[in-house]
């Protein structure tokens, strides 16, 4: 079960678990996702995508599709405006606007199979279908580069012919969008210092954030020029800009209103549909919705980046890292902007670490454009050092938690990205795994533990709230970023908590783009952080604005009234007999004493404090098959203050069991041509319920002292140890290691076969004997 | 005009012109308006869409939950279909209380399929609600949120809330139980009533109907509404897509379905589970014959020292039929490899059999019950042993007038069968590698034996070779190795998404051996059949 480590007795709501309040729409089927909105006259909008990974498209007839019965509309990129490379989207992974609108809509080149090069809308889908298969499109193509590495070589194909690293046009143009170094102390010093050094390549697949529900939106324009938008993401704000970007119109036309989303994990911060469904529906004057397949998001929408990773560390034989030289490239996809910036400032950030050299390298393949996905690039970068620390405690013979506790970053010691560390819980988090009965608890053959820590940053950023009292006093509270976890029941316990009333008397919804201030997206692992000190800021107006409310009434000064228990009353020692006014009282005069009951705020929250983590996981090897089952994992993670305590758990539960994904068979399969071919659930393969043990958590609470309760974000850091966890507790249970995530099935089969074959080469002592065949990946067509 | 489609949709009747070949997810979200039931993934393996269909079986309905994004509109003619919507009740129910109250609803966008598919199992008189029961349940679900945790947790209370009620429950039904505990929607008791009569309706329909003309469709349905009560069958199905077009016409188009014979033959339609995936789009717009509706194509007879298996029987069917649980004791393990229970509850025997799959999991399983088939149409019937049917990758011996109506096998209660498989999931996902083997022995000699692989050659592979090896073999490691290694030389596979060729082979040469250190585990040890290579 979960265990926490301080108790919340002095709160009302703070910590506890209500029942959240968009339950019960959720588990009868009301709530409605991003496909379930429809209107009079509204028209099916399909992509058409690139059946070619890299090529110039010389021609695009639309002729026969405009010509089919009941084809609306049929758009390429030339109906789109030339936009700026000069402007970014903001949102989780910024990008410039040029880039994004060329991911949105192909012009002149296809990046990736799966890019989109037209656009239909149609009466029905069946209609938007066919009229996709009359398109003829003529793509030239060009020679395809899917690894990593090798787009990095001065003679591979270059998507971009005119990018140069970082911008330098003095170097040959190059796949390599930027490079960035973060370095302190003296590396050579560090190594010199070092009793051991392990040096290591890691691989990680291309992967998928695998929401279950797929992009959907639907556009409404108007004559007036007004656009109404409704949309599954992660951020409406931030989609109703990117979307006028991308078609050079004022934000201020569009309404984009919020749907709930069925799953985002980062993936749903940028745009794919909705400028193309906004052009349609204002070109044909009908509403335009367009959902996307699986297929559809598996080949058109952002993945994980697949990263390589060169990783070099030092460390004393008692146990203190001296140096960590690393290098990592990640895979941007067919336009710049992966995550290897947060990978790099993640990488050895639990770790008190003088000496280090960390460089990434940004570069373009011909994949579909990577997006942000959960902590985005922190897993690849923690499997690399957690794997390496492992194997670093067992050639110095320590007790791999000991290990992290001895080089544990704590407050005051700098990141490796620059800032100082306020009040982290690394400490805490490792030593609570040191006393789990997890850690002790006996295996059997086969079977062996792992473990690792990881680090999170956590964002904040902009938020509004806002407070309206209602004449049963009950209160509506109105926010602006997407609930993707839990955020609104949160928010409505922090309204409830400074209110001091029923949590079930607090309701809370997502406002529209044109109803509440600008928020941005819930990524990040901001949104219960910001927006909380923006429902805080809120609930004290009210409350200050309530208090004069009554001191009016009672003719009293506003100093002699206090809130409690959801009213006003007279302070102890003020004469007077008055009852107390409830919120409801308050709303049945509140004409008479100033307008409607009702407050705001807008913030930019900062003082978002990282996020510590650490996971044991136990796993069985079986030697006959490779396959590895997760038998036992319990997360280990510091949440400043658990807002709702079960929703942490579930952000704790969720996260990991996405990076067990990852470890152990989620990647994306591609074909020399650059097609994927396991485009779909049944051959892309997420997790199900029998795959998995019951995941333990253990919530560690260190304030964030930046906070008003001290929360900081939870969502992100569950997915960044279990890559390294598994892969440790593989090489505990049978004694190989993997450096290369998915371990699948015939990869760990294929090194238990060749560690058999070195150890009987080594009995026999003769090395020509069993040369172990690589075993090649499986890439051809089923 | 096509026959209307005519059923009882939660708790009112509906009758639509829309195409039978239509999916049913599709008819409720853009026909219904119920958009509760939500589109994940349109192949069967998230589980967003799924539905309860209930089917009279004797005075009450049975039902199943089945992934909805693969079950074809005239499925559901004269059934009894249940979605989220019609699982509520004025206040939450202890199941959706328990998903709420545990936090199994984060992004809350595979819920409604998940609340489903737990009524499914409540309403299942053949499951309890243990935490493996709910495992199970959930086999065809994903969620990406959770990691499941919370969602397990569910079990406990449900047990606590529904446990007992339900275990003390002798009547064929579970719906008063239900009902009266607040788990379901009163309505739910009147529907056997109401599907009496709407297939009595339906019957009346069809015989006026054949009065004035005799498409395949209406004789179909016709003959569904003469069986009012279908026989309880079980049936297996194999990877986790199964069932295909079971004769050819496959380039057959809908044509509008005149009331005349119509000039190309309908595309029948068994489980759907593959041809759905694989032909999705075009479906619609074609003329199609649901075979579920031949109730002489289901049923499981035992008699004369064999099983008759009706073609349509589908996994599930199979896998929990009393007679083939006494013939074939660990088949219940077998089927959870195979699939999940939304996926079996459709996917049919001859599906799996004639789509030709090369990993077909219960054709593997078939394979090594040295199974036949009977094949039928055209005025002739013929009987072909299964490991002939197979003549080259997605080739049958099949003519396009015939239709698989039967699968026979000798009764196993003398042999022993395994059957294993390799894939990255415990469950709903295709074979790496699949493996079957029946034996048959007296004393220490090997009476009879018969192997199949499957993913290792173009098609399911029997080991004609291995099985023929063995026959009157003693049962000793010796031999066992002998199988394992002509059992190689058997085999051809390709490297592809699931796995290279050597991997494949690799994994074929383990499955074997595990066959006999599980079936004889007081003779082969792992260790000493290891020990014994190359000796």
């Amino acid at each position: 079960m979960s265990e926490t480590t301080t108790d919340n007795t002095n709160f009302r709501w703070i910590g506890k678990r209500p029942v959240r309040h968009d339950g019960v729409d959720k588990v009868t089927g009301r709530a409605q996702y991003g496909a379930d909105f429809t209107l009079p006259g509204m028209l099916y909008g399909k992509a058409l995508r690139s059946d070619c990974a890299h090529g110039i498209i010389k021609s695009i007839d639309t002729s026969a599709a405009r010509a089919l019965d009941g084809v609306k509309d049929v758009i390429t990129g030339a109906d789109l405006p030339e936009v700026s490379s000069e402007g970014q989207i903001e949102g989780e992974a910024p990008a410039s606007v040029r880039d994004t609108a060329h991911n949105v809509i192909a012009r002149r080149k296809v990046h990736y199979h799966g890019h989109t090069v037209a656009a239909v809308a149609a009466t029905s889908p069946s209609v938007a279908e066919e009229a996709l298969k009359l398109i003829k499109v003529e793509i030239e193509a060009l020679p395809v580069v899917l690894d990593v590495m090798e787009a990095c070589s001065p003679d591979a194909p270059l998507i971009e012919e005119h990018q140069h690293t970082n911008g330098d046009t003095g170097s040959p143009p190059s796949n390599i969008a930027s490079t960035n170094t973060f370095e302190d102390g003296d590396l050579e010093k560090g190594f010199e210092a070092a009793d051991v050094i392990v040096e290591h390549e890691f691989d990680s697949g291309t992967v998928h954030q695998g929401y279950i529900e797929t992009h959907a939106c639907m556009a409404e324009a108007k004559e007036n020029g007004e656009i109404t938008l409704w949309v599954s993401s992660q951020g409406h704000f931030s989609i109703r800009d990117a979307t006028a970007q991308v078609l050079a119109i004022e934000p201020s036309r569009i309404k984009a209103i919020a749907a709930e989303i069925g799953g985002g994990f980062g993936g749903k911060t940028t745009v794919y549909l909705e400028p193309l469904a906004v052009l349609m529906a204002q070109r044909t004057g009908q509403p335009v919705k367009m959902v996307m397949s699986r297929d559809e998001v598996f080949r058109g929408t952002g993945p994980a980046p697949g990263s390589h990773t060169r990783i070099r560390m030092g460390a004393t034989s008692d146990g203190r890292i001296t140096a960590v030289d690393c290098d990592l490239w990640f895979e941007a996809g067919g336009y710049p902007g992966s995550a290897v910036g947060a990978a790099m400032m993640a990488l050895i950030a639990p770790y008190e670490v003088q000496n280090f050299r960390i460089v990434g390298y940004d570069v373009l393949v011909n994949k579909p454009k990577s997006h942000a996905y959960r902590a985005p690039g922190a897993p690849n970068a923690a499997h690399a050092s957690e794997v390496v620390i492992d194997e670093i405690c067992e050639q110095i013979g320590m007790d791999p938690l000991e290990f992290r506790l001895k080089n544990a970053a704590k407050k005051g010691t700098k990141a490796p990205y620059g800032p100082v560390f306020p009040e982290i819980g690394m400490v805490e988090t490792v030593q609570a795994a040191i006393d789990h009965p997890h850690y002790q608890a006996p295996l059997g053959a086969n079977q062996g533990r792992g473990v690792a820590s990881g680090f999170w940053m956590n964002g904040g950023g902009d938020a509004t709230a806002h407070l309206s009292v209602l004449p049963d006093g009950k209160v509506t509270l109105v926010t602006g970023r997407p609930d993707i976890g839990g955020s609104r029941a949160g928010h409505a316990m922090v309204a409830a908590e400074e209110l001091q009333i029923d949590v079930d008397d607090v309701r809370p919804s997502i406002g529209d783009t044109d109803s509440i201030g600008y928020n941005g997206v819930t990524g990040g692992s901001s949104t219960a952080y910001s927006a909380a000190v923006a429902v805080y800021e809120a609930a004290h107006k009210l409350i200050a604005d309530a208090k004069r409310r009554a001191a009016e009434i009672w003719e009293v000064k506003a100093d002699d009234v206090e809130w409690r228990d959801g009213a006003a009353h007279l302070k102890a020692g003020v004469n007077g007999t008055e009852a107390p006014l409830s919120l409801a009282d308050l709303a049945g005069k509140a004409s008479q004493t100033g307008g409607p009951l009702a407050a705001d705020a807008a913030v930019n929250a900062k003082g978002a404090a990282p996020a510590l983590g650490t996971h044991i996981c136990d796993v069985e090897v079986d030697p006959d098959t490779g396959k590895v089952d997760v038998i036992r994992y319990t997360v280990v993670q510091d949440a400043g203050r658990a807002l709702h305590k079960s929703y942490v758990e579930g952000q704790m539960q969720g996260g990991a069991v996405q990076g067990i994904g990852w470890a152990l068979n989620e990647e994306y399969l591609f074909d020399d041509n650059g097609v994927m071919e396991n485009a779909g659930f049944l051959d892309y393969r997420m997790p199900v319920a029998l795959d998995l043990p019951m995941i333990d958590t253990v919530v560690v609470e260190v304030p964030n002292p930046r906070h008003p309760y001290g929360i900081r974000g939870v969502g992100e850091n569950a997915i960044v140890q279990p890559l390294a966890a598994v892969a440790n507790a593989i090489y505990d249970a049978v004694g190989v290691r993997l450096y290369e995530v998915p371990m699948s099935p015939p990869k760990v089969l294929k090194a238990l076969q060749d560690a058999k074959a070195t150890r009987n080469v080594a009995a026999n002592g003769n090395g020509a004997a069993a040369q172990p065949a690589r075993e090649p990946e499986p890439v051809t067509a089923r | 005009m096509p026959a209307s489609t005519r059923f009882i949709l939660n708790d009112r009747e509906v009758e639509t012109d829309a195409p039978a070949g239509l999916l049913v997810l599709d008819f409720l979200r853009e026909h219904e308006r119920l958009t509760g039931t939500k589109e994940g993934c349109k192949e069967g393996d998230c589980g967003a869409c799924a539905i309860l269909i209930g089917e009279l079986n004797g005075d009450a309905v049975r039902y199943q939950p089945v992934t909805s994004c693969l079950v074809p509109l005239a499925e559901v003619h004269g059934r009894h279909v249940v979605t989220i919507e019609g699982c509520n009740l004025a206040g939450l129910n202890p199941v959706q209380e328990a998903v709420v109250e545990f936090g199994g609803t984060q992004c809350g966008f595979c819920t409604p399929g998940i609340v489903v598919s737990l009524h499914g199992l409540l309403l299942d008189n053949g499951k309890g609600l243990t935490l493996d029961d709910v495992k199970y349940a959930l086999s065809g679900h994903l969620c990406r949120c959770t990691g499941y945790r919370s969602l397990k947790d569910c079990a406990a209370t449900l047990e606590h809330t529904l446990g007992s009620r339900l275990q003390a429950n002798g009547a064929a039904s579970r719906v008063p139980v239900l009902t009266a505990a607040g788990a379901l929607p009163e309505y739910f008791t009147t529907i056997p009533e109401r599907l009496r009569a709407l297939r009595a309706t339906i019957h009346a329909a069809a015989q006026t109907e054949c009065g004035r003309s005799r498409s395949a469709e209406s004789a179909s349905l016709a003959s569904a509404a003469d069986e009012a009560a279908p026989s309880v069958a079980e049936t297996p199905s194999s990877a986790a897509t199964a069932a295909s077009e079971v004769s050819a016409g496959s380039d057959a188009l809908a044509a509008g379905a005149s009331a005349a014979a119509p000039a190309v033959p309908p595309l029948l339609i068994a489980g759907g589970t593959d041809l759905y995936v694989q032909q999705g789009e075009s479906i619609p717009q074609r003329l199609v014959e649901v075979l579920g509706a031949r109730p002489e194509l289901k049923g499981i007879r035992r008699a004369g020292g064999e099983f008759r298996v009706g073609a349509l029987t589908t996994f599930e069917e199979f896998g929990t039929h009393p007679a083939v649980i006494e013939a074939i004791p660990r088949i219940a393990s077998f089927n959870h490899l195979i699939a999940s229970w939304q996926i079996r509850n459709r996917a049919t025997l001859a599906g799996n059999i004639v789509n030709a799959s090369p990993i077909g999991d219960f054709t593997a399983l078939l394979l090594a019950l040295d199974a036949r088939i009977v094949l039928a149409g055209g005025g002739t019937q013929r009987t072909v042993p299964l490991k002939e049917f197979y003549r080259g990758y997605k080739q049958i011996d099949l003519r396009p007038d015939e239709l698989l109506t039967e699968v026979i096998f000798a009764d196993p209660t003398d042999a022993r069968v395994n059957f294993e498989k390799v894939s990255k999931r415990t469950c709903l996902d295709i074979a790496s590698v699949n493996a079957a083997c029946s034996i048959r022995q007296t004393g220490d000699s090997i009476r009879e034996a018969h192997f199949s692989v499957g993913g290792v050659a173009p098609i399911p592979l029997y080991l004609h070779e291995t099985s023929r090896a063995l026959h009157g073999r003693t049962l000793d490691l010796d031999t066992a190795w002998q199988a394992v290694r002509i059992s190689q030389q058997e085999i051809a596979p390709i490297s592809d998404v699931r796995g290279s060729a050597e991997y494949k082979r690799l994994l074929a040469r383990q499955l074997l051996i595990a066959h006999f250190v599980i079936l004889f585990p007081d003779r082969f040890a792992a260790e000493a059949f290891y020990a014994a290579e190359g000796a």
